[in-house]
């Protein structure tokens, strides 16, 4: 347990990345400069605190900062809410992932003219609060920010959307919503019920107490009922079939960087949200409901893959290929094994870099060829040999390819879902096959062939266009040759994750 | 003593800094940096040799320099590295000096090209990855290699992309491998379950062949022929036979099932029936590549998984027998088809699945009869070199008249001596007519087979495929070859003039007939037996056994009867198309009904067309449908709802003062309720704390 003698890292982070974003709100024509000198800070943060993490030397949350904040009455002595920050190696790959993804999307969108000071701040507020849910270790703050993420991305879809914009803000934010309620419901249920002295979920309290966390005093039935509660309310934000059919709509109209946002890290907080409370925190709930959460999670697989196939704007085809993506990763997070859950994490950070290089495509393919249909483009490499390479490059990502990054990530969940359910394995290898199939198909039609439906004003990349995703190509192919960059933050957390809240594993209280 | 071994990552090394060369900078080079690549391939080629020569000296079999690619605390740890061994020394030889030739020649191939720096990166990355695959020390690195070369296939076939062929046909080669790629992955993973926590350090040498390990009857390998499971943290550690044999005994059919995986795999790649369509389309790609890639190295990558992967398969019969079955019928298959095809480079193709078919057979017969898969070996070995030769014959004739058509050629060999002959060598060679390489290993692997139906009855209907597909590999080659040489004059008149092409493709078309006169006599060196385990070298029923020659009669007839049925291939051609003839079926021939079968390939490209659009892309159209209606319909019908329901609920706001008294009243009844009745309960009832 180390809590810091001085105010966080994390809280740094947190503060510089918040007012950065309100500065970019009121910084007129430099508001571009100061969207990126924020995110290039607090990137620069996150690399500070990734080399100073102590690796494998301990189950805590490092960086923890508690700050008293208030009593609820309620239990025998209330209920202490705290402002707790803290990282393990479950957080940390989201907390270098955020910063990356905002960084491409204020490039990407370096010229953009509809209220650039808008919108650069909308994005950097989605950055800080993308900070705050994943360094909160306490109920009602991660709770907070998870609320603060979906104002901006409400804003930016509503206002710098496409043409059905309105349509898609208020079901992104009606379906959110509605799932944000029901967590918050079964969170604060959770704490009443499991007669919890502080909202508090790992900072403050010593390896011992979280195991005494053990909401195992939550009787099997209400357990169950609060997991399919919180299982619904993340697992919106997943998202999982059948309660998806927000994002093909939302990131269809959102602006690109909104999308790369949306698919790269929203996304991700539901998965969170269920690897750090949901599962571990509700023992009883997961054990009962595993086979609902299998199905889903297979149902998503194959649905989103089958989904992809059939679609006919790239960028909806990239927004399904997500919810296959994110089908394995909860198949993973269900398997509920070491490497199952460091292959989710590892997953979603693939996940977030590759969909963010596919969204900047899409976004890119649309403004130069005035259309994202893919039937009537052709022979795009005799035009822009720059867009296709990368097309090409984001596509390949994407159906795992070894070398890139999503390779490691599936070859472990593949490998954890047939050491956990053997034959199953071949859903989501069908699934697998499918997702080659439908981007080689794309591939055939728009890339190659000879030229078609292609406007006399269509130029290849413009620079920064270039850069933004030069970097997360870059990425890609750095991960993907050397996985264990970001492979060695991730077990230990998930040993602690898996093992430690099933009434305290003797793993969990000695040092590694 | 130095350790070489450690070094053995500078072949791959060479061409991937080729690779990062020619992908960064080809466009700032001459003719698209072609000198850049064969100098980095011919690095790689030196090296290649001297690792080989080194391993064919080296007293220890296997020599693995690896390290931690990824690792969790459980123990689960992820490997990478570099294992010189018998059979990969072999394929280092196979992969680099086909590869230095085909580079060198494509320098003149392509140079009229569009797009030559990609070329010429694409195929140093392919090398690479190639030389990586054959280097694999497990089969995580193994697979992930795989994959590359897989890749390397697509971005080569697809190279013309503006042809919309092209770009259909690399996408089918990428897709039905990936179906292949897709059983490999779980056969993997039981390896990796199954037999990982099953190892034994002590072994770490593997003393074949011919000492006697145990009783468990398995004499020639007693660690396990290839490289473990990646379960090791920095050395490999063998998997003694033993406890492969103890896990089989557990469970037989999970290695059963794991073998056929593994086959599925090595299907897709090698084209094997019943995943070998995408190897005729393959033709698209540019002649070098087919000459490289889909012929000489990554389609016969199946035979060395299999090959690498013989122990474990030999210890389950049934699935040996699968692999042989495959491989014996594909021989058969494939060579019917290459009897019809029109395309030059189409009966080259049809000629490969049906050698892999060989190559297969003989692994899955090696398995059953628990010898090294040396025969297998050596006629891949063999036939790399005289079908890489054949290939770049055709693309001689191709680059020279610009058709790909047979019947349009004729009489070339008189505009185009050297590729004529050295074709002839090479469909010699394929034929099997001694003193060519192609007959040594085609009898080797013949008898093998033939040993392994003595045991297993089962076998002997795919031996006799293997026979019948002999007289057709001889019929089609000879078609092919009197078809384009033979009479006086061209069928069709081209646009170019038939000539010689200049030195640099005529060089390795003669280097490549040179090895295809040699390589058929190496194994009687020791050094190169030594990385072939189990062959047993030998012609007309004698072999070579140690210090001097053994006699079978049975093996003499086998040979005679091989040979024989070649030679009738052979004069059959030459009745049929000898000296300008051109033999067609008649329209009403009784064999026309079977020609259309054949030209339209057992209907196999519109069963799995029709696979496709019909079912997978149906079932999309049927998902695709309900997402829109039932599921988003769903969300919709809660939305009206919602409306509905806020319209009725505005009404009662009625504006009374009344009315909203009994409403607050109604509401603190509710919440006194709740608060002095529910919520105890609920808390005593549901929670402890």
């Amino acid at each position: 347990m180390s809590v810091f003698a001085y105010p966080s890292p994390l809280t740094d982070l947190l503060a510089i990345s918040l007012v950065g974003a309100a500065a970019t709100f009121f910084a007129g024509k430099w508001a571009r400069w100061v969207a990126l000198t924020t995110a290039a800070v607090s990137l620069g943060i996150v690399i500070w605190v990734m080399v100073n993490f102590q690796l494998g030397t301990a189950f805590d949350y490092q960086f923890v900062q508690v700050v008293p904040w208030l009593t609820l009455s309620g239990g025998s002595g209330g209920i202490g809410v705290n402002y707790t920050v803290g990282i393990d190696g479950i957080s940390l790959p989201f907390l270098l992932l955020s910063p990356i993804l905002t960084i491409v999307s204020v490039v990407y969108h370096w010229n953009e003219t509809k209220n650039p000071a808008g919108f650069f701040g909308l994005v950097g507020l989605t950055n800080a609060g993308l900070f705050g849910v994943f360094v909160s270790l306490d109920i009602l703050l991660f709770f907070a920010f998870w609320e603060i993420v979906l104002i901006p991305m409400f804003f930016l879809i509503g206002h710098w959307g496409g043409p059905r914009r309105h349509y898609a803000s208020i079901k992104f934010f009606v379906y959110t919503h509605v799932a944000s309620v029901v967590t918050l419901v079964a969170l604060f249920a959770m704490v009443f019920l499991g007669g919890w002295s502080s909202m508090d979920f790992g900072g403050s309290i010593s390896t011992a107490q979280v195991a005494a966390l053990d909401t195992k005093n939550i009787m099997v039935v209400p357990q169950v009922l609060l997991f399919g509660a919180m299982f619904f309310g993340f697992g919106v934000k997943l998202p999982m079939v059948p309660f998806h059919t927000w994002l093909p709509d939302a990131h269809v109209e959102a602006p690109t960087g909104g999308s790369v946002l949306l698919a790269g890290m929203l996304l991700k907080m539901g998965a969170y949200g269920l690897i750090r409370i949901a599962f571990p925190l509700l023992p009883y709930g997961h054990v009962n409901a595993e086979p609902v959460v299998l199905g889903i999670a297979f149902l998503s697989i194959i649905w989103g893959a089958f989904l992809s196939l059939s679609q006919r704007d790239l960028k909806r085809m990239v927004a399904y290929s997500s919810i296959n993506h994110m089908g394995i990763v909860l198949l993973a997070i269900a398997l509920w094994t070491q490497l199952s859950v460091t292959a989710a994490v590892l997953l979603m950070f693939a996940h977030g870099l590759v969909s963010g290089l596919l969204f900047l495509l899409s976004g890119s393919v649309h403004h130069t060829y005035g259309t994202r249909d893919i039937p009537s483009i052709g022979g795009m490499n005799s035009r822009t040999p720059a867009l296709t390479t990368m097309l090409m490059i984001g596509s390949l990502a994407s159906l795992g390819l070894p070398a890139l990054v999503s390779f490691p990530a599936e070859f472990s969940a593949f490998l954890a879902t047939w050491e956990a359910l053997r034959w199953w394995v071949f859903l989501p290898l069908l699934g697998l096959v499918v997702t080659a199939g439908f981007y080689l198909w794309m591939l055939q039609r728009m890339a190659f062939g000879p030229p078609r439906g292609i406007p006399d004003k269509a130029t290849d990349l413009p620079f920064n266009e270039m850069i933004s995703m030069g970097l997360l190509v870059a990425l890609i192919v750095l991960y993907g040759i050397l996985p264990y960059l970001i492979v060695q933050f991730i077990p230990h957390a998930a040993i602690f994750a898996t093992q430690c809240f099933h009434g305290g594993s003797t793993v969990c209280t000695s040092t590694p | 003593m130095v350790d070489y071994f450690w070094y053995a990552f500078l072949v791959p090394l060479s061409t991937a800094i080729g690779f990062v060369v020619l992908g960064l900078g080809g466009t700032f080079f001459k003719k698209g940096g072609g000198f850049i690549a064969v100098i980095a391939e011919g690095a790689a080629l030196v090296f290649g040799v001297f690792f080989a020569y080194q391993e064919s000296l080296s007293s220890t079999l296997y020599h693995d320099t690896s390290f931690v690619w990824f690792a969790l605390p459980d123990g689960t740890s992820f490997v990478m590295g570099t294992l010189v061994s018998p059979l990969g020394a072999l394929m280092l030889l196979v992969v680099n000096i086909v590869g230095f030739l085909v580079v060198l020649y494509s320098m003149e191939y392509m140079a009229h090209e569009e797009g030559l720096p990609r070329y010429f990166a694409e195929m140093m990355l392919f090398l690479t990855a190639m030389n990586g695959l054959v280097l694999a020390d497990n089969y995580l690195e193994f697979i992930l290699m795989w994959e590359l070369v897989g890749l390397c296939s697509y971005l080569l076939i697809g190279f013309f992309w503006k042809k919309p062929e092209a770009a259909s046909a690399a996408k089918k080669a990428f897709l039905v491998t990936r179906v292949g790629d897709v059983l490999l992955f779980v056969g993997v993973f039981i390896f990796f379950t199954s037999l990982g926590g099953i190892v034994n350090p002590s072994i770490t040498t593997s003393p074949y062949p011919g000492q006697v390990c145990s009783s468990a009857g398995i004499n020639w390998a007693c660690a396990g022929f290839t490289f473990a499971p990646p379960n090791a943290d920095s050395n490999v550690v063998f998997l003694s036979a033993n406890s492969v044999a103890s896990v089989t005994a557990q469970d037989p059919n999970l290695m059963t099932l794991a073998g056929l995986l593994i086959l599925g795999g090595a299907a897709g790649k090698s084209a094997q029936f019943p995943l070998h369509t995408w190897l005729p389309d393959a033709m698209e790609g540019p002649t070098t590549v087919s000459a490289l890639i889909h012929a000489a190295t990554m389609v016969a990558a199946g035979v060395f998984l299999l090959a690498i992967t013989s122990i474990y398969i030999g210890f389950t019969p049934t699935a040996a027998l699968v692999v042989l079955a495959i491989g014996g019928f594909t021989s058969l298959f494939a060579g019917t088809m290459g009897l019809v095809a029109r395309d030059i480079k189409r009966v080259i193709a049809y000629s490969t699945m049906s050698q892999l078919g060989y190559m297969v057979m003989a692994v899955g017969a090696a398995s059953l009869v628990a010898i090294g898969p040396g025969a297998a070996m050596f006629h891949l070995f063999t036939h790399a070199f005289f079908k890489a030769l054949l290939f770049l014959s055709a693309g001689s004739i191709i680059h020279a008249l610009g058709t790909q058509d047979l019947f349009a050629m004729g009489g070339l060999l008189r505009k185009m001596p050297v590729t004529g002959y050295t074709m002839l060598i090479g469909a010699l060679a394929l034929s099997g007519i001694p003193p060519f390489s192609g007959f040594f290993s085609k009898d080797g692997l013949l008898s093998l087979t033939w040993t392994a139906a003595q045991h297993y009855p089962g076998a002997l209907v795919f031996f006799l495929m293997a026979l019948v597909g002999v007289l057709l590999t001889a019929l089609y080659i000879f078609r092919l070859w009197f078809l384009a040489f033979s009479g006086t004059e061209a069928r069709e008149s081209s646009a170019h003039p038939a000539h010689e092409p200049s030195w640099v493709m005529r060089a390795p078309l003669v280097t490549l007939a040179g090895l295809t006169l040699v390589a058929g006599f190496l194994p009687l060196l020791s050094g190169f037996s030594h990385l072939l385990p189990g062959v047993q070298w030998g012609a007309f029923g004698y072999a070579s056994s140690g210090s001097g020659f053994t006699f079978s009669q049975t093996d003499l007839f086998l040979g005679l009867a091989s040979l024989g049925l070649a030679l009738t291939g052979l004069l059959t051609a030459y009745a049929l198309w000898g000296n300008g003839r051109v033999f067609r079926l008649a329209d009403e021939s009784p064999l026309k009904g079977l020609h259309t079968v054949l030209v339209r390939k057992y209907y196999f490209d519109e069963a799995y067309d029709g696979l496709a659009h019909g079912g997978v892309l149906g079932i999309a159209r049927a998902f695709d449908w309900f997402d829109r209606y039932v599921i988003d319909g769903t969300v919709h019908a809660f939305e009206d709802l919602f409306r509905i329901a806020s319209e009725r609920g505005r009404r009662i706001q009625t504006g009374l003062v009344s009315s909203y008294v009994s409403w607050v009243v109604f509401g603190l009844i509710v919440l006194v309720f709740f608060f002095l009745y529910a919520l105890p309960y609920l808390t005593s009832a549901w929670g402890g704390g």
